[in-house]
Order: C-alpha cells, then structure tokens, then sequence
C-alpha cells in the first residue's frame, strides 16, 4: 500500500479519489493547487502523485517540471479535464514534461486504481 | 466638375425643388441597379425602402426646403428590391434669387461597412463562446468525474442483482454517455493549427465515407460523387473529417424515418470579392453535402451557426455541431453557404480555397 497526494482544486474530485485510494488501502493527503502540492512533496515525499492539470497558483504542467526537477524519480498520473484545449491537448505536454502517464477526466475508479499499481510494481523493481 | 462627379464612388443624385431627378452619377447606376435613363425625370420616392416613418422624411424635407442641409443614414431599395443603408448628406442649391434651385445629394453606401461590422461581432462573438465552451468543458468533466465517482462508491455497497444497482448502471452510462460527448465537442472545437497539408479532398472525402457508414443509421444511404480527382487543397484531414461527420449527422437528423445522403466535390469559380481585388476569376473546391429531409425556415437559417443555437429537443444536440463546422471552415479560409426550404431538404456548401490559388498568394488563411 501506498502514501499518495492528490491534487486538484476541486475539492469534491479530489474527495472521490481520496475514498477510492483508501478503500484499496492507501493512505491519502491532498492539496489543493500546484504550490501547495509542491511543498507537501518537499516536506515529506509521496509514494505517487495524482495530479490535476488545470489549477490556479500553479498548474499542473509547471508542477510536473517542479517535482521532477527536484525528485526525478517521482511517479507523476497527471489527469485532466480538457480547457480551451481537449484533456489530450494538455495530457501530451503533461506526458512530454515527465508525468508517466495521463488520463482525461472522467475516470473510472478501476482504471485509476490500475494505473497506480502498474507505476508502483515499476518502482518496486 | 462633371468629371469629377462621374468618378466619385459616392452616389451623387440631382433633382430639382420638387424632388425630381435631374442627374445621376455612374456610382448610383451601380448601387442601385437603375439606369440613368431609368430614373431621369422620376421622383426619388422610387428609391423609399418603407423602413422609415413618414415623420422621417417630413423633417428631412423641412430642413432641406427651409435652406438647410440634411445629414443622416437612411435605408433605401434598389430596382431589384433589396434594401441598402447609405449615409447621405443632402444639400440644398439656390439661385441668384436666393430661391431653391436643386437639391444635391451625396451617398456613401454602408452595405460592405455593415458587412464587415457584423462579421467582426460574429468572430467576436465565436471566440467568446469557443473560451466559454472550454471552461464549461472542464467544470462538465469534473462534475461527471463526481456523479461516476460516487456511483460507483454505492454500487460497491449493493447487490449487483438489485434494481438499485441496475438503476445506478443507468445513471453511470448516462455519465458516461456525457463524457464521450464532451470530449468530441472538444475534438471538433479545437484548432490544429499544425496539421495543415496538401491533399486532395476527395480522398479525404473517400475515408470519411466509412466511418460516416459506421456511425449513420442503418435506414441511411451515402452517396458520393466526386468531383476532378486532382482538385487539390490546404486542409486539415481530421478537421474537414470532423466537418463531413457533423454535416451529415445533421443530415441525418433531419431525416427521421431515413433517406440518402449526397456528398459531392469539384470546383468552381467564386462569386467572391477577391475576384473584384485580385482582377482575375478565383477557382475553389467546394464540398456539398445534401439531405432530402424536412429543411429549414429563415430563421433558422439565420442563427445556423451560433453556438448552442438548436432545434433538437432537450438532449438531442447541443447546438455547438453547426458552429464548430463554422470555425473549421473559417480555419481554411473558406466559406460556408446553406440553401434550404420547409419540406425540400438542405444543401450546405463549402468552398475552401485549391493550392494552386494559394500558391499565387490571393488568400491568407484565417485563424
């Protein structure tokens, strides 16, 4: 099981995955926006990152950068809603800047959950 | 001075006190469609619109008649029965005796100022409503991410026999239904800017043509008749894909109980102004997509392709369809004509510019 942030401004998504995550057992802490994600990666690192990309303060795609600047290793889903651009607009950039993967929203619960075990089994190797 | 007048672009008209013309220039020919000939010796009453008051042309001539000079804008008709809006300033000419000999009136037409001033409101207006469907977008996939989120939280708690269960699948494909829709608004919506290439629109035509057969009802014919195989042109394949799949999902929608859908290619010289600009005659490829449904009115032909405007009941279509067709086309730099009546079915006609017209740099595209 696994220590996992989520990010996203929108504090009722961030609520469904917070309940997805710990009914399979992972332990959850949120954040709200980039910056704050940022300083909660700083002060004590998570296992994994579920990210929003569209946020105010800091977006996602600047948050990518950031973690990955300083945590190379992070393991970065960035999720995205579609903006003035579709989700896949702003999920390749996501990808391109270092998220290991990217999904637009909405998302199923299964999906999420299997996308998580797949990036933590990589880090397990 | 005569020759000065015959030049003007302005419409100059003379008459005499009692409002009689006495003389045109060529420009009124021109606007107007009236010969000189036509008019000399007529009253200026044969250019009334019946737009305006009889009180508006009381106060004009008041003012005119009493010495003064008139200046406003005023909708006039031309001899085929269109109606023009001009701005005129109308003077009166006195003789040596200080009597009112003529009256000159100088017109400048607004037709194309107008013209321009509601095109620029239109792409205002789409650009608009092209952010707001962006961020309506995002806070949509947010809530469904809630609505599934929790759907699946209480499907977790239920018996998957239960008709409790089942009434959650329903609302969970609901949801789901409402996210495919939101991400193809977003695909139609948004600009490729760098997918831009050379080919040849029939066989971009040709691969529409199945996935058309894919998604139409099984009660739907296509036919396709292709124009110059070589008519070839600047384009974005998905986006004009897009285009036929959105024009034909209309069509189809138009017609209920089934029918046959055309498409056609080919070229054709344009009725456009650049041919007035460029001094030659400027040929285009054109897509035509026609149905045998149940057509439109004015109205709705007027408002086609605003956003979110809709004639399909509540849950049959959001009214972006049209207006992304309208962006796409815009994006081309092409234009986009509809010919339609009750009963008779619809023709929308694209026509967007060949390369070689492009290659002699009489179009820059629009973004």
């Amino acid at each position: 099981m696994a220590r996992i942030l989520v990010v996203d401004d929108d504090q009722q998504v961030r609520e469904v995955f917070k309940r997805t995550l710990q009914s399979h057992g992972h332990q959850v802490v949120e954040a709200g926006d980039g910056r704050a994600a940022v300083a909660a990666y700083r002060e004590s690192p998570a296992d994994l990152v579920v990210l929003d990309i569209i946020m105010p303060e800091k977006d996602g795609l600047e948050t990518i950068l950031d973690l990955r600047r300083d945590f190379p290793d992070a393991k970065i889903i960035a999720i995205s809603g579609g903006g003035r651009a579709s989700a896949q607009g702003y999920l390749r950039p996501a990808k391109i800047l270092g998220a290991d993967l990217a999904f637009s929203k909405p998302l199923a619960p299964q999906e999420l959950l299997e996308a998580i075990d797949k990036l933590l089994k990589q880090r397990d190797h | 001075m005569l020759t000065a007048v015959e030049a003007l672009d302005e419409t100059v008209v003379i008459t005499d006190p009692t409002g009689i013309i006495e003389f045109v220039n060529p420009a009124f020919e021109t606007i107007t469609g009236y010969t000189r000939a036509e008019v000399l010796g007529q009253s200026t009453r044969i250019l009334k619109s019946g737009q305006h008051s009889a009180a508006f042309y009381q106060a004009l001539w008041s003012r005119i008649s009493s010495g003064k000079v008139w200046r406003g804008r005023m909708i006039n008709r031309k001899k085929d029965g269109t109606l023009y809006e001009e701005k005129a300033t109308i003077s009166p000419v006195l003789d040596e005796a200080g009597r009112i000999a003529n009256y000159v009136a100088v017109k400048f037409d607004l037709s194309r100022e107008i013209k321009l001033q509601n095109e620029l409101h239109h792409a205002q207006k789409m650009e608009a409503l092209g952010q707001m469907a962006g961020g309506i977008t995002h806070d949509f996939n947010n809530i469904l991410q809630i609505i599934l989120g929790h759907v699946h939280f209480v499907e977790d708690e239920l018996d998957p026999a239960s008709q409790e269960f089942a009434d959650l699948e329903k609302i969970r494909m609901a949801a789901e239904s409402a996210a495919e829709l939101t991400s193809r608004l977003m695909a139609f919506g948004r600009s490729q800017i760098n997918s831009f290439e050379q080919l040849q629109l029939n066989g971009v035509v040709e691969e529409s043509l199945g996935l058309l057969r894919r998604v139409l009802r099984e009660n739907m014919r296509v036919d396709f008749v292709p124009g110059e195989a070589m008519a070839e042109v600047i384009a974005d394949p998905n986006q004009l894909q897009q285009l036929i799949l959105n024009l034909a999902l209309n069509a189809q929608d138009a017609m209920p109980k089934g029918g046959r859908i055309e498409v056609s290619t080919g070229t054709i010289i344009a009725q456009s102004e650049e041919e007035t600009t460029t001094n030659r005659p400027v040929r285009r490829a054109f897509l035509r997509i026609r149905d045998e449904g149940i057509g439109m009115d004015r109205v709705t032909q007027e408002h086609l392709f605003d956003s979110f405007f809709t004639t399909k009941r509540i849950g049959g279509g959001t009214g972006l369809g049209l207006a992304t067709v309208y962006g796409i086309v815009q994006q081309h730099g092409g234009t986009i004509q509809v010919r339609s009546a009750l009963g008779e079915g619809t023709e929308f006609e694209i026509q967007i510019p060949l390369r070689e017209e492009e290659l002699h740099g009489t179009h820059s595209r629009g973004r």
